[in-house]
C-alpha cells in the first residue's frame, strides 16, 4: 500500500472540489451541532434531576401582606403559624424535618439564589417576600399528603412543590431535546446524500485517471480509497466545525445569558458535558461520511 | 496464451452477435494481426481478453486461466500482465511523459525505487529518453503513442494488446511504431494488434486473423490484409 500515492491523489481531489467540500462541511457541522445540543440538553436534565431530587423539599408559603389569594385576607397571624406547625408535626414521619424561614432569612436566600441577577435583587424589598415552612419529605412523591393537609388552611397562601415545577421544566427540556434530535437526523440525512453526490462528482471529474487505473490493473481499493478519504475528510472537518459551534453556544448562550436566570436550579452544563459530546460527534460523522462515500463508490465505480 | 473456445458475445439490445462462435488460439510469443471492418468484432475480442466483457457463450482462457472462473478481485492481477495501447493514446494531459509512465506503475503499488529505475530503461526502449519531462501536448502523435507503449510495456506484461495503434498516425510514423512493437514482440511478449492498416499488415507478413460480422473467416500464418487466393 503506497500511502504517498493515495495521499497525493487525495490532495488533488480536495483541491479540485473545494466548493463541494465547503457545502459538505457546513451541512455536516450543522447536523453535528444539533446533535450536540440534543446531548447537552440530556445532560442538563440529568444535572438538574441529580441536584433537585436530593433536596426533597416542599415549601408551605404563609399569607403575607401582598398575597392575592382570597384565603389570605391578612398576613398570617402567630396563632395561624403555630397551627400550621402543629399540623406539620402531626404528619411525621412522612415529614422528615420542618424549618421556619422568616422574612429576613427569606431575603438572604433570595439574594443568594439570584446573585447573578443584581437588578432583580435591587428591585425586591425584604417585606415583599412571604414567610414559609420548608419541609423535607421522606419520600418526595408524598407531596399530596402535605398539600391536602394544608391547602386552604387559614394563614396558608400556597403549598409549593418545586418538583411539580421542575417536572414541567424537564418536560419542556425533553421536548427541546426531541426537536434537536429530529433536526439533527434530518440534516444528517441531507449530509449523507450530499457526501454521496460530492464523492460522485469527484470521481466523475477524474474519469480519465480512474479509467487508466482500471486498465492497468490497479485494485479497486486503490482506485476508490482517495475518494473515500475525501468524503471522510469532509465529514471530520464538519464534526470539528460543529463542535466549535457547540462550544461557542456554550459560551455565548449558557455562560452569559442562561446562567443568570437558571443558575438557581442547580448546575448548568459545564465544559465536561460539552466534551462528553465530542466522541459522539466524531464517531457519527466518521460513520456517516465513510458509509455514504463507500456505498456511492461501490455503485458508481463498479468494475 | 490466449484461447477462445466457441466464444459468442451478444451485447444487450443488439440482434447480431458481436462475436459469433469464435475458436482460436494464440501461442506465447506470437505476433497476430486482427483485421476486419468496423463492427466486425475486433474491439470486442480485445475487451474479452481484458475481461472488460464476459462472453455470452463459450470460454476465454488467458495465460492458462479460465476467465469465466476468475473471481472479480483477481481481475486487476490479470490486467497487470496485459499492456494495452489505443488509437487515442489515452495519456494524462497534465502529467509529463515520465509521470504518465510512472502513474501506471505507482497505481499498482510499485515502490519509487523500482519506478525510478524502470522509467529511464523503458523510455530509452521507445526512443523518448530526451523528452522525459515534456507534456503530451508538446509531443507529436507518434511520440505520444510511444509514451503509451512505454506505459504499456513498463510492467513487462506477457501480452500486449493494441487497438488500432496507428489509426491516428501518418504512414511514416506508423512504420516506426510497428518497428517498436516488433522489437517488443521479440523480447517474448505476445502481441495482438487490431488494425485497418493494410500496408502494415502486408509489409510484416505475420499471422492474420480476419473477422467479419463477428465470425472468424480467415486465420493465416503469414497473411496479407486482403484475401489472397
Amino acid at each position: 500500500m503506497r500511502f504517498r500515492f493515495v495521499f497525493s491523489e487525495l490532495a488533488i481531489g480536495l483541491r479540485k472540489n473545494v466548493l463541494m467540500m465547503f457545502s459538505v462541511v457546513v451541512i455536516t457541522a450543522f447536523s453535528m451541532m444539533a446533535l450536540g445540543v440534543a446531548l447537552l440538553v440530556q445532560r442538563q436534565v440529568g444535572h438538574m434531576k441529580h441536584y433537585w431530587y436530593n433536596q426533597l423539599q416542599v415549601s408551605v408559603y404563609l399569607c403575607s401582606a401582598h398575597s392575592t389569594n382570597p384565603n389570605c385576607p391578612t398576613a398570617a397571624t402567630q396563632a395561624q403559624i403555630t397551627d400550621v406547625q402543629n399540623e406539620l408535626q402531626a404528619l411525621q414521619p412522612t415529614v422528615k424535618s420542618i424549618d421556619f424561614v422568616d422574612q429576613a432569612r427569606a431575603y438572604e436566600l433570595f439574594k443568594e439564589t439570584f446573585k447573578d441577577a443584581p437588578d432583580l435583587v435591587k428591585n425586591t424589598s425584604p417585606d415583599a417576600l412571604p414567610e414559609s415552612f420548608v419541609v423535607k419529605l421522606q419520600d418526595p412523591k408524598k407531596f399530596d399528603v402535605v398539600s391536602s393537609a394544608l391547602s386552604g388552611k387559614p394563614g396558608v397562601d400556597s403549598v409549593q412543590d418545586e418538583h411539580a415545577f421542575l417536572n414541567k421544566l424537564f418536560a419542556i427540556l425533553n421536548q427541546l431535546r426531541v426537536v434537536a434530535i429530529v433536526i439533527s437526523a434530518t440534516v444528517i440525512i441531507a449530509a449523507v446524500v450530499l457526501i454521496g453526490v460530492a464523492v460522485q462528482v469527484s470521481a466523475a471529474s477524474r474519469k480519465r485517471e480512474t479509467g487508466i487505473m482500471r486498465l492497468v490493473g490497479a485494485s479497486n481499493l486503490y482506485i476508490q480509497l482517495p475518494f473515500l478519504l475525501e468524503g471522510i475528510v469532509g465529514g471530520l472537518l464538519g464534526a470539528v466545525v460543529g463542535f466549535a459551534a457547540l462550544s461557542a453556544i456554550k459560551v455565548a448562550l449558557i455562560d452569559h445569558s442562561l446562567r443568570a436566570v437558571f443558575g438557581a436550579f442547580g448546575s448548568l452544563v459545564e465544559w465536561s458535558d460539552v466534551f462528553y459530546t465530542l466522541p459522539f460527534i466524531l464517531g457519527i460523522s466518521i460513520l456517516i461520511s465513510g458509509l455514504a462515500s463507500f456505498v456511492t463508490l461501490r455503485m458508481y465505480l463498479r468494475d | 496464451m490466449i484461447r477462445f473456445d466457441d466464444v459468442t458475445k451478444v451485447y444487450p439490445k443488439q440482434t447480431r452477435p458481436a462475436l459469433d462462435n469464435v475458436t482460436l488460439e494464440v501461442e506465447k510469443g506470437e505476433f497476430v494481426f486482427l483485421v476486419g471492418a468496423s463492427g466486425s468484432g475486433k474491439s470486442t475480442f480485445l475487451r474479452l481478453v481484458l475481461k472488460e466483457e464476459k462472453p455470452s457463450h463459450g470460454r476465454v482462457h488467458v495465460a492458462g486461466k479460465d476467465l469465466g472462473r476468475l473471481s472479480s478481485w483477481k481481475v486487476p492481477g490479470l490486467r497487470r500482465q496485459i499492456g494495452t495501447v489505443f488509437q487515442d493514446f489515452r495519456l494524462l494531459p497534465n502529467k509529463t511523459v515520465t509521470q504518465n509512465v510512472a502513474f501506471a506503475l505507482e497505481v499498482i503499488g510499485r515502490p519509487q525505487t523500482q519506478i525510478r529505475k524502470i522509467i529511464p530503461e523503458v523510455l530509452d526502449l521507445v526512443g523518448l529518453a530526451d523528452k522525459a519531462n515534456r507534456l503530451p501536448g508538446e509531443l507529436s502523435g507518434g511520440e505520444q503513442q510511444r509514451v503509451a507503449i512505454a506505459r504499456a510495456f513498463a510492467n513487462r506484461p506477457i501480452i500486449l494488446l493494441a487497438d488500432e495503434p496507428t489509426g491516428n498516425l501518418d504512414p511514416t510514423t506508423s512504420v516506426g511504431i510497428m518497428k517498436l512493437l516488433d522489437r517488443i514482440n521479440r523480447t517474448g511478449t505476445t502481441v495482438v494488434m487490431a488494425t485497418h492498416d493494410s500496408q502494415i499488415v502486408d509489409s510484416m507478413r505475420r499471422r492474420v486473423i480476419e473477422l467479419e460480422g463477428g465470425k472468424m473467416i480467415r486465420d493465416q500464418s503469414r497473411g496479407v490484409y486482403g484475401y489472397s487466393n
